[in-house]
């Protein structure tokens, strides 16, 4: 009896204890909050484009804050717009929600190292590389951090994963190539230089990487050459999945020109002028973003309405110089060549010490038939800026037909100087050597021409008419007598 | 604004949560704090991982305001004109031949009003006692125009140290009259010119004993050209230089010996290229005896220009691989300073620039440029901040350069460090135990509180003769800094004064001493960096050497002169009159 007692009374305190624990533990023990959603530090300061992007990804991820997916893009639409900061957090969220995408990882090692935190930056990328051992772009901004941290042969590790990845794309090429010439292994450098070459013959980087290889080897006029040809590069590096939503998050308005400038670039045009079409619906009266659209219906041979917009961004303000170069470019191409040389003066007024403004200004003349003073203002226009080889070879040209031939000479031969990958340079040089009879300096120019681009009209009608001069030249002295 | 590395977390489940819950107590209650609290994890920085040093007490102290030096730069209210984000030099030099170092401050001015505006520049005389006394007005240097930058030397040769100011529009050639007085000779030396100019330097480049003057242009710009810019976020903000197109050609004045200059810029050669120019380094990188000219161009490719020797100069920047950085991108140079910083006798280079690049180092291996920033530690701390003003020097005087870096934005970036100032940034300091490689020193920027402006030039001074280095900083739209060195010091120094026969300081000589710890090289420069000129005197940190065994004196000429066993802690008078050792003072 007193047994059953103690045990009923046992089981009583028992259950008694397990309630209790349990009313503690409902009490103490609530569900997670959820997790943080990363506002901009300066929500009003933002572009309106850019914010009400921000308020539309935001109000996602405050409906729905256990989805990683949220959060990563909302993150990305930070990092499109150089806020580093908030996109590192929300990065940080996705990354946390969702560690098995390995973008989102990508994105915040990214925004880290932009924050300078390259260590942290590496630390994410090796630990999710351990985790997605064939995630490519992985390895190509891995590699790169640790070129960055001064670590080139543990990069060059990861660049040969990478190639062994994606071995029909150049980014491991370009990566091992960049290790190898900084560990001094410079005859491998050059051949994965050239391997990245042959998959994208337009690669800058490459051919700067080709011109450091050969440097190292020693071959100094080939290093100089391929180095001329690197001018301009700019390093790319593997898309993942997330790239085409983050160049379509590009809202601020510098973002959106550069982005337009990218396309145009690229021979984009449709596109980019959507993009600048876009910019000027947010900010229909701010006269860059008017200049810039209308510079991208001029590349497009739109000039009237490229010069409706002109005419409205001169409106809103008439002391842009700008806007007055682009006038003279949209009256150009619609021929009123009376209008681009008042568009031309009246920048030039603006701004007299631009040498772009002399060039704009002598292009007019020249299709006025105004050679003498095409002649003064491109020469004006080298004056000030002496670094464009195409002002050299239009006042080349200008003095060809003023019958200036030494000088025009000269000034194909400098354009050619100033840059040796400049097709028109070279073959105009040849030209008017051959017309001059200076067989030796058309030689030369068509052996860089032919360098250059063998197979390009302009290239084979210089060597065919070379081939004829030759021939006659062979024939007269072969007529000559013995 | 960054989160802590905490668990995965999971959306919380319904069901179960009573049943289940004396067993997740244990785990739930630490993933909840992490999300609510953003502890710090162990083991884990919340600050910049980068390899630092952690400075038991402070490297600077900032005792501007015990100095009686009252400047305040300014270039009005900010209107988003380029100038304004760009200005602001300083030199430093003893103009009053007393044996301390004077200061000169350049002023900015309203830049939508110029030439309306009329604080002008200012000059402080160091009394000797950390005090200084502002005697601009009986010098006659206050030049009222929109001030960028300045260099000194004695362009004259007559043994005390003239001034020349680069400005938004005409410089100016401030002879020193050796009365405390100087006299604008300007239009008579034929100096004046009117670009954008901003750093500069008097280097003798013909060889022919006398100072010729290179001046680095920027942009062409104008108030008329002006164009408006945003950050990407959509705020207004400063334009790149490319966003003019307008690169400005550099000008360079060859000295007639006779108080004129003719300008040879299209002869020499130096015009057949330029960029956006800030920054220059006047040296003999390729140890032919005649100095080359490195110019440090802003989001453009540098420039090389080799001497011939002849009178011209061949831009080799891009095969030497000093143009762009080490994966072909031209990155926007700043502040520059040619220095070898390997002791392997060749002077190198290092640049500042932009954030999110790196700011630069080119190590010269045989006339050949590697850029080696990343093995010298020196690009992580530098991806953040935008660079300027900087200056190598042994801080603590252990044999080992270390490296003063002034920070300001150029365009906006959150979050802003502070509320008043968009613009600016925390200073860096870095040290080095090994040639060549570097560590951040914290606290940030040597001082014990970082001091956080838009800075831009450095000058690097003994400003009150004690033997190590100090600094002024000038920063846009503030004060400057004025950083005396309270380093503590793990070993001696040496400090030389070198003048040539005349008594002019001997520019672009190589000092090599040689103690029993190895080599050590310095040229005797006054302008690298940015925008200033730095003392002429060349210091060399000791380590645990007492004495210098030898110095050699490579004059620019090509001649050279040995000197030595020198003593430790002094500042020597090295004079090439006699070619001996003159005179050594405490």
């Amino acid at each position: 009896m007193v047994v059953r007692r103690r045990k009923r009374s046992r089981i009583i305190l028992f259950a008694a204890a397990v309630g209790v624990c349990a009313a503690a533990a409902a009490f103490f023990i609530r569900p997670s909050p959820p997790p943080l959603v990363v506002k901009p530090l300066h929500m009003n300061e933002l572009d309106p484009v850019l914010q009400k992007l921000v308020r539309e990804k935001l109000a996602l991820a405050e409906a729905d804050p256990w989805n990683d997916r949220h959060h990563g893009i909302l993150g990305l639409v930070y990092s499109a717009n150089d806020m580093f900061a908030e996109a590192l957090g929300s990065l940080e969220v996705a990354c946390r929600l969702e560690p098995e995408t390995p973008d989102w990882s990508l994105h915040a090692a990214t925004a880290e190292s932009k924050l300078g935190q390259l260590d942290r930056a590496i630390d994410r990328l090796s630990a999710t590389l351990g985790k997605h051992p064939d995630f490519a772009p992985g390895y190509d901004s891995l590699g790169h951090l640790l070129l960055q941290s001064g670590q080139p042969a543990l990069a060059g590790e990861k660049y040969e994963r990478l190639v062994s990845l994606a071995p029909d794309r150049v980014y491991g090429y370009v990566g091992l190539a960049d290790a190898r010439n900084r560990q001094g292994r410079y005859a491998e450098a050059a051949d994965l230089a050239r391997e990245a070459l042959s998959l994208d013959p337009d690669y800058k980087t490459a051919h700067h990487l080709l011109g450091l290889a050969y440097r190292g080897l020693g071959k100094r006029e080939e290093a100089r050459s391929e180095l001329a040809r690197g001018i301009g590069a700019k390093k790319r590096f593997m898309p993942d999945d997330s790239a085409r939503l983050l160049a379509g998050f590009s809202s601020g308005i510098m973002a959106q020109i550069s982005q337009a400038e990218f396309l145009f670039d690229s021979g984009k045009h449709g596109m980019a002028i959507s993009i600048l079409a876009k910019a000027l619906k947010s900010r229909p009266n701010d006269t860059t973003v008017l200049n810039n659209l209308a510079a991208g219906y001029l590349k497009t041979d739109q000039p009237e309405r490229a010069l409706e917009l002109l005419v409205r961004a001169a409106g809103i303000d008439p002391n842009q110089f700008a806007t007055y170069l682009n006038m003279t470019e949209a009256e150009m191409q619609i021929g009123n060549i009376s209008e681009a040389i008042q568009q031309a003066e009246r920048a030039l007024e603006l701004a007299p010490n631009l040498g772009h403004a002399h060039e704009s200004y002598g292009m007019a003349l020249v299709a006025a038939d105004r050679f003498e003073e095409a002649r003064v203002q491109l020469t004006d226009a080298l004056r000030l800026d002496s670094t464009k080889p195409a002002v050299h070879i239009a006042l080349g040209e200008v003095c060809a037909r003023l019958d200036l031939m030494e000088e025009a000479k000269e000034q194909f031969a400098l354009a050619s100087r100033r840059m040796p990958n400049h097709l028109p340079a070279h073959v105009n040089l040849g030209l008017l050597s051959l017309n001059m009879g200076d067989l030796g300096q058309a030689e030369r120019a068509l052996a860089s021409a032919e360098r250059i681009a063998m197979d390009h009209p302009r290239v084979r009608l210089l060597r065919k008419q070379f081939d004829e001069t030759g021939n006659h030249q062979d024939r007269i002295r072969s007529d000559e007598p013995r | 604004m960054s989160l802590d590395k905490g668990a995965t977390i999971k959306p919380p489940s319904d069901k179960g949560v009573l049943l289940v819950s004396a067993i997740v107590v244990a785990v739930a209650l630490p993933s909840a704090y992490v999300w609510l609290g953003n502890r710090p994890q162990e083991g884990r920085s919340n600050g910049p991982l980068v390899r630092h040093v952690e400075a038991e007490v402070a490297w600077f102290e900032n005792v501007l305001d015990r100095s009686n030096i009252d400047f305040v730069h300014s270039t009005g209210p900010t209107r988003f004109l380029f100038p304004e984000i760009i200005v602001g030099g300083v030199c430093a030099f003893d103009y009053d031949n007393d044996d301390d170092v004077d200061l000169y401050f350049v002023q900015g001015a309203d830049i939508s009003n110029l030439g309306k505006w009329t604080r002008g520049n200012r000059l402080y005389r160091n009394h000797g006692d950390g005090t200084f006394e502002d005697v601009t007005v009986a010098a006659g240097v206050g030049d009222t125009q929109c001030g960028v930058g300045c260099t000194t030397a004695d362009h004259d040769g007559d043994g005390d140290v003239d001034l020349y100011v680069t400005n938004v529009g005409p410089n100016v050639l401030y002879q020193n009259n050796g009365d405390g007085s100087f006299s604008d000779v300007t239009d008579v030396a034929g100096v004046g010119d009117e670009s954008f100019g901003s750093s500069s330097a008097f280097f003798d480049f013909d060889n022919d004993d006398d100072l010729d003057l290179f001046v680095v242009n920027y942009i062409r710009w104008s108030p008329g050209q002006e164009l408006t810019c945003y950050h990407n976020s959509g705020a207004r903000t400063y334009c790149s230089p490319n966003n003019y197109n307008a690169p400005a050609p550099d000008t360079l004045y060859r000295n007639n010996g006779d108080g004129t200059y003719t300008d040879v810029s299209d002869t020499s050669g130096i015009r057949q290229n330029f960029g956006n120019g800030l920054g220059i380094a006047c040296d003999d990188y390729d140890g032919d005896g005649f100095p080359d000219v490195f110019v440090a161009n802003d989001g453009m490719s540098n420039q090389l220009w080799m001497n011939d020797g002849r009178g011209g100069f061949q831009d080799e920047a891009l095969l030497a691989g000093c143009a762009v950085n080490g994966m072909g991108a031209a990155e926007a140079g700043m502040g520059v300073q040619n220095i070898d910083i390997d002791n392997d006798g060749d002077r190198d280079l290092f640049m500042s620039h932009l954030r999110e690049e790196t700011n630069t180092l080119y190590q010269n291996e045989a006339g050949w440029f590697d850029d080696n920033t990343a093995v010298a530690g020196l690009g992580g701390a530098s991806l953040k901040f935008t660079g300027f003003g900087l200056a190598f020097a042994d801080f603590n005087h252990d044999g080992h350069l270390d490296l003063y870096i002034a920070n300001g934005r150029v365009t906006r970036h959150d979050p802003a460090l502070d509320p008043n100032d968009r613009f600016a940034e925390p200073n860096l300091l870095f040290s080095s135990n090994a040639p060549a490689r570097f560590a951040e020193v914290f606290p940030r920027g040597g001082t014990t509180e970082p001091l956080v402006h838009t800075s831009r030039g450095t000058a690097l001074a003994d400003l009150d003769n004690d033997g190590d280095l100090d600094l002024a900083v000038a920063n846009t739209n503030a004060k400057p800094y004025l950083l005396m060195n309270i380093a503590p010091k793990s070993g001696n120094f040496i400090q030389f004064r070198i003048p040539e026969k005349n008594g002019s300081d001997a520019l672009n000589a190589v000092v090599m001493v040689e103690t029993s710890r190895g080599r050590q090289y310095r040229t005797v420069q006054t302008s690298y960096g940015y925008l200033g000129s730095n003392d002429v005197r060349v210091h060399f940190g000791l380590g645990d050497a007492a004495r210098v065994d030898n110095v050699v004196i490579s004059w620019r000429d090509g001649t050279q002169s040995t000197f030595g066993p020198l003593r430790a802690n002094r500042t020597h008078v090295l004079s090439r009159s006699d070619a001996t050792y003159a005179a050594g003072f405490e």
